[in-house]
């Protein structure tokens, strides 16, 4: 591949996918870490092209997971990152209709989870991923993604029909240990 | 089609309102097209894979990894035991074929970040039930893998690497040092058998046997081969951080097994 066309296909790429990659980060890690991340994942692209597959978005996610993984590594996490939710509303201006207390349940579902659900969940939920890329980006099988959002799934759902105090009581003996 | 509370959580991204389109005339695009496009390799002074110490061990900080108590996961590990069975090297050598013999890291290059491969090779293995464990090692690099096959035949591998990036010093004949330890989770694969807590290091050639003790008290004996140790037990921060280190002259020593 000629430098020219290299050039071309990554800056084709850059500007088709510059803002899923930034999503996908800024949805894990700290807003000062987003652009670095970002320029490492595409970096690692621009000097590894040639592994590219025509569908390069998984791919890219992929790298920029690892990229994650590296940087968070100091913080002593291994594989599953943590995603993190929208920040909550500050106090009073939740409301106390339905559709808030079920985004309350939801919430408080969702912090029960542990990083490895959370992060197939997100991959669909947030990262609007089939299976098969998700599967891709975390490097397993399609039907092993499938059975692990099945099973996030469930237990979010059984997590956000908790009655409140239950939760909290779980979540501090959670906590706890 | 998504399903209602799969809907419902799309309002919860953090990022929904993030807008970040990529243009050709982006500041960070000309940089990276600015770089060489094959990747330089990291030229490493030739010195052995000693990695241990306080130094190394101070890059890798141990987190509070969020754990989900879930009744489901109660047999998870099931089969691990407090004492390991040394791994036969056909063992070891299918699961180094599982395993990833290359470990990642990003550094500052004169041209910007680069991404450095290292390799990595099987030091020690041990076996706890179905579970094997292979600590690698390369030239400032480490890497942990985690090998269990299910009854349907299909392996699991879970991997985690670190490229360490203080040089760390060799530890004395009566020393154990870490390396890393801290809290992981098993998010390859489908067993789902959640956390697992692991530490690893260099152990002096004096040291005969090495043992911790769990959250819950129970004694777990490392693996101590070759000049390295590696431990693992299932559960978030569920190993203490104080161990027992027989020596080989009998005496034993309390040392502090700490990130």
């Amino acid at each position: 591949m000629d430098d020219a066309h290299a050039r071309e296909l990554l800056t084709q790429m850059w500007v088709e996918q510059h803002e899923v990659v930034t999503r996908f980060v800024a949805r894990r890690v700290e807003a000062g870490l987003v652009d670095d991340v970002v320029s490492e994942t595409f970096l690692v692209a621009w000097r590894r092209l040639a592994d590219v597959p025509d569908d390069p978005k998984p791919w890219l996610l992929g790298v920029a997971r690892n990229v994650l993984a590296t940087h968070l590594r100091t913080h002593g996490r291994w594989r599953a990152l943590g995603v993190r939710l929208e920040r909550e509303p500050e106090a009073g201006t939740q409301g106390t209709d339905d559709l808030a207390a079920d985004r309350t349940d939801l919430r408080r579902a969702w912090e029960m989870l542990s990083d490895a659900d959370r992060e197939v969940i997100a991959l669909v939920a947030w990262d609007g991923l089939t299976a098969v890329e998700g599967a891709k980006v975390l490097g397993i099988r399609p039907s092993t993604f499938s059975v692990r959002l099945t099973r996030a799934r469930k237990r979010l759902l059984a997590y956000s029909g908790l009655k409140s105090d239950t939760a909290d009581v779980l979540r501090n003996l959670q906590e706890a240990r | 089609m998504k399903s209602p509370m799969m809907a419902d959580l799309a309002d919860l991204d953090p990022a929904r309102d993030l807008r970040a389109p990529g243009r050709p005339d982006d500041e960070a695009l000309q940089a990276i097209l600015g770089t060489a496009r094959r990747a330089t390799p990291i030229r490493r002074s030739a010195r052995p894979a000693v990695l241990a110490g306080a130094a190394a061990a101070a890059v890798v900080a141990v987190a509070g990894v969020a754990t989900v108590w879930w009744p489901a996961s109660q047999a998870a590990y099931a089969s691990w035991t407090a004492v390991p069975a040394d791994a036969t090297p056909a063992e070891v050598e299918a699961s180094a074929q599982a395993c990833d013999t290359v470990a990642h890291g990003i550094v500052e290059g004169d041209d910007g970040p680069q991404v450095e491969d290292v390799p990595i090779s099987p030091v020690l293995a041990e076996q706890r039930g179905d579970y094997t464990y292979v600590l690698l090692t390369g030239a400032g690099a480490t890497g942990e893998c985690l090998v269990t096959t299910r009854a349907s035949g299909a392996t699991d591998v879970v991997t985690g690497d670190a490229v360490l990036k203080s040089a760390p010093g060799e530890p004395g004949p009566r020393d154990v040092t870490t390396v890393q330890s801290g809290t992981a989770s098993w998010s390859g694969g489908d067993t789902g058998d959640g956390a697992l807590t692991s530490a690893y290091g260099r152990a002096g050639a004096d040291v005969a046997s090495f043992a911790l003790t769990t959250t819950s008290g129970e004694r777990v004996e490392a693996t101590v081969q070759d000049g390295w140790w590696a431990v693992w037990a299932p559960g978030e921060a569920s190993l203490r951080t104080t161990a027992e280190v027989t020596l080989v002259d009998g005496a034993t020593v309390k040392v502090a097994v700490d990130r």
